[in-house]
């Protein structure tokens, strides 16, 4: 059941002003603050995972981290004296782009979105949010407002405690934001498409029906290669990519797929009706791409 | 036990569709499709008294966003598809829902899992995971992953499963274990209700005989085994640089015929008609054998104590006892049993940064170095953090 946005809105401002005590050390312990009013403690059993037996605390969902690049995972535990009990997981991955990638996969573009973090949402009993390079994920037993309340101070002292650049990942914004359905941009560290030549994809979906992407690559010359190898793997396809040029490929698959060099981006877009609208959408994306590297 | 993936989505949001959907041209015809309407006969396998026969490939759906893989992979022959109920919070669930609306009911078999709970959530649970899918049953479901005795054989949670079957939700029983499989196929062997095990079962398990022999056990019993995990992580290493030989690492469990189908995870279409040609031809080649074989680095966790590295480590280290620290966190997941240890030794949380390169030479080919390392980081770690 969602929760009401005011209600959400009234308790995220309480909870804002109820800044973490001062963090303890650099350890393990300082992911986890001391909060006023809150009893901190690990939960029964393991409280630390590493990418050798995530499995135990997750069971085959971890593979999916892995895939993102999973570091680590450490959980804690707080209660309140009214017996509000809250539950704190957080996940650190290798790169805030891959901590979006696990982020955008299991999000849903129907939760109620919150502010926290990088983004966050609450639901009954969850919420979760994305914090730089980690995904956080919280829960209670109590439900209703009490639960809620004590997952958003919490998650308000973890965010905290995390300093963290909480801006999304550059190549987010790249894409132009007419008709694009909101929280359902996504990252692929890897198998983009279902094949191993596209990793490390952006993607965002728009209304008409279109999927357009942004795969950011070392050099040219890298995006080069992986162009040529998407299009011999999806359709026999011997292509030498040039910069200038639209690459049409016909994937079995997904259907037709255009691409298009872009110094060290790879660009694309499927679900299109036509090469005009492929291009014009195209263009649009490589001036957003532009605008943003002439700001750097 | 109830933890946060067990919490319940509204089915509004459960059943929203996934990130990705079918591209309106995905249908379009290609140059390449993964063995469809094959005219080779698929090698199959009966799951126990289920009544069921599958292919002895079939596709865990775990990691998958992808509904064009999912296609792909019943156009090759795979019947059967493994989910979870908390498999990306419910959008895992809910693409394959997506999907296969539009598949007739018989032709595949779907499971999902649900952590143990109290059974009344239980049931709640299954019933979200049934929204998402868009079908009125599953074929197999599993209690997910428990691993003690007093989860496998839950009175409440065997009473829940009993009735999720007589209200037709769910076709078969059974529970999924990647820990301490041996016990808990046995346990599901005498439960009574119990019909299928899904368990971990790869040629790197340290402890492979006791799950094959467990694994008869339960056959001889009438259950069905399931296989997963069957590549053992596709990777000899961490940092995931050395690839194992995906197709003999399935190849090699499935000589054993007790074994009905595998899970393998399925993110690309290459991935997919490898696996798949595994369905036509489970002959495990000499060559591939030799690959399995050849470990040279990784040879598993258990070490003799031959003393050996001890004698040619640069600072003679008791190399045997951090390697049996090693094995306690990565074999028995027991990091504060290595902990404990590790502080008797005395050795810090760096032993080797005196010594610009490593002399320590391994009989059985282990990282001593880097497994060194890796360990002695527990030394710092406060207990309260480790199981």
């Amino acid at each position: 059941m969602k929760a009401p946005a005011l209600i959400v809105v009234l308790i995220l401002a309480a909870a804002c002003c109820l800044l973490p005590a001062p963090a303890r050390g650099q350890d393990t312990a300082s992911l986890f603050p001391d909060v006023q009013g809150w009893k901190f403690a690990p939960p029964p059993g393991s409280s630390y995972f590493t990418p050798d037996n995530l499995w135990d605390a997750i069971d085959g969902a971890a593979d999916v981290f892995l895939a993102n690049g999973f570091i680590e995972l450490r959980i804690g535990e707080y209660t309140d004296s009214t017996g509000t009990d809250v539950r704190v997981e957080i996940y650190r991955h290798s790169s805030r782009a891959n901590a979006f990638g696990i982020y955008s996969m299991e999000r849903n573009p129907g939760y109620h979105f919150i502010e926290i973090g990088t983004q966050g949402y609450a639901e009954e009993k969850v919420l979760n949010f994305l914090c730089g390079l980690y995904y956080v994920k919280i829960s209670s037993h109590t439900p209703g407002p009490r639960g809620l309340a004590g997952m958003l101070v919490i998650a308000k002292a973890v965010e905290s405690a995390l300093r963290q650049d909480m801006s999304w990942p550059k190549p987010i914004l790249y894409f132009p934001a007419d008709g694009k359905k909101q929280n359902e941009e996504a990252y692929l560290a890897e198998n983009f498409l279902g094949y191993r030549a596209l990793a490390g994809a952006y993607v965002a979906r728009y209304d008409s029906g279109y999927r357009m992407f942004v795969i950011p690559s070392a050099s040219p010359e890298s995006v080069r290669t992986m162009a040529a190898a998407y299009a011999q793997a999806a359709s026999g396809q011997r292509v030498t990519p040039q910069s200038s040029s639209l690459i049409e490929v016909n994937d079995p698959h997904n259907g037709l797929v255009y691409l298009r060099l872009l110094n060290a981006h790879l660009i694309g877009i499927l679900g299109c009706p036509s090469r005009d609208c492929a291009l014009a959408e195209l263009s649009l994306l490589e001036e957003r791409i532009a605008l943003f590297s002439n700001r750097e | 036990m109830l933890n946060r993936r067990g919490f319940l989505k509204s089915s509004a949001l459960g059943a929203s569709a996934a990130v990705f959907s079918a591209s309106p041209l995905a249908s379009i015809a290609g140059r390449w499709t993964p063995r469809q309407k094959t005219e080779k006969r698929l090698i199959t396998r009966r799951l126990g008294n289920t009544g069921i026969e599958l292919p002895v490939v079939s596709m865990g759906v775990m990691r998958s966003d992808n509904p064009e893989l999912v296609r792909a992979a019943l156009a090759a022959g795979m019947r059967h598809l493994d989910t979870a109920h908390s498999y990306m919070e419910g959008n895992n669930e809910s693409m394959l829902g997506g999907i296969l609306k539009d598949y007739p009911r018989s032709s595949f078999v779907i499971s999902t899992k649900v952590p143990p709970m109290d059974a009344a959530s239980f049931l709640d649970t299954l019933d979200v995971s049934l929204r998402r899918l868009r079908m009125d049953y599953v074929d197999i479901l599993y209690v997910h992953g428990p691993s003690a005795k007093s989860d496998v054989l839950d009175p409440a949670l065997l009473a829940a499963l009993r009735s999720a079957k007589e209200s037709g939700k769910a076709k078969h029983a059974g529970v999924s274990t990647h820990k301490n499989e041996p016990d808990v196929i046995r346990w599901a062997a005498s439960s009574g209700v119990y019909e299928v095990v899904l368990t971990s079962v790869n040629f790197r398990q340290d402890h492979h005989a006791d799950v094959r022999a467990a694994m008869a056990e339960a056959v001889r019993a009438g259950l069905g085994i399931v296989g997963m995990k069957t590549m053992a992580g596709g990777f000899y290493d961490r940092a995931r640089t050395k690839p194992i030989n995906c197709k003999a690492a399935l190849k090699w469990v499935l000589q054993d015929p007790n074994l009905t189908t595998t899970i393998p995870g399925i993110t690309s279409f290459e991935m997919l008609a490898q696996n798949a040609s595994v369905n036509e031809d489970i002959t495990l080649t000499d060559e591939e054998k030799a690959s399995l074989a050849d470990v040279p680095s990784e040879g598993g966790l258990y070490c003799q104590g031959c003393g050996e590295c001890t004698r040619t480590c640069g600072r003679h280290l008791p190399i045997p006892d951090v390697m049996r620290a090693y094995m306690y966190t990565y074999g028995y997941g027991a990091p504060r049993g290595a902990r404990s240890l590790l502080r008797d030794l005395g050795l810090g949380t760096d032993p080797c940064s005196e010594c610009p390169s490593c002399t320590a030479q391994c009989a059985k080919g282990f990282a001593v170095r880097e497994r060194i390392c890796d360990v002695s980081r527990l030394v710092d770690i406060p207990e309260e953090f480790l199981a």
